[in-house]
């Protein structure tokens, strides 16, 4: 067993994308977690889980221009950066 | 454990089924994990023979979400386990 450095991009589903992050961490590993695609839904379960993420630690980015104010803006550079430097790179 | 396949698309069978067999070609030792709509692959009975013998979990909580009231034909799990499985598998391939 050991512990991974571990990059989810949220790609289809920004729900089930924080969820799973979220539970990563439950053997110890560091989950980054990327939106990508759209805009974030407002809703009260996309609420519920951003505060999960809080909970463990993960500070998400972006790559929608339209978040920008409120995370992180990650262009192709730098997500390819990203991408080369995690153990594990889930899509969802 | 070699390899850790992670699907969540209902896509994903297509190819997953030819890497299992693959995998047994290679001697390589696997487990899957299935969350989201990944977990409907599991309605394919050639998908399941081809996993019999290795690990095989789904998240619950996507099957009671994508396959109501089906019966589950690998173990029931959860993220859990999917972190336990990131821990012990060498290499993961995202489907």
């Amino acid at each position: 067993m050991s512990e991974k450095n571990i990059l989810v991009l949220a790609r289809r589903d920004h729900a089930e994308a924080m969820r799973v992050a979220a539970g990563l961490t439950i053997f110890g590993h560091h989950v980054d977690l990327v939106f990508m695609d759209r805009p974030v839904e407002e809703s009260a379960e996309n609420a519920a889980n951003v505060e999960l993420l809080e909970m463990c630690d993960i500070a998400p980015q972006t790559t929608v221009a339209a978040l920008a104010d409120d995370l992180p803006l990650l262009d192709a550079a730098a997500l390819a950066g990203a991408i080369q430097a995690a153990d594990i790179t889930l899509s969802l | 454990m070699n390899l850790l396949f992670h699907v969540t698309t209902a896509q994903s069978g297509a190819l997953l089924v030819p890497l299992v067999l693959a995998a047994r070609r290679a001697n390589a030792s696997f487990a899957a994990f299935f969350t989201h709509e990944g977990v409907k692959t599991l309605q394919n009975a050639n998908l399941v023979a081809a996993l019999a013998g290795s690990r095989a979990v789904v998240c619950e909580e996507s099957w009671h979400r994508f396959c109501p009231g089906l019966a589950c034909p690998v173990e029931n799990g959860s993220q859990t386990i999917n972190s336990a499985l990131m821990a012990e598998a060498e290499r993961v391939v995202s489907l």
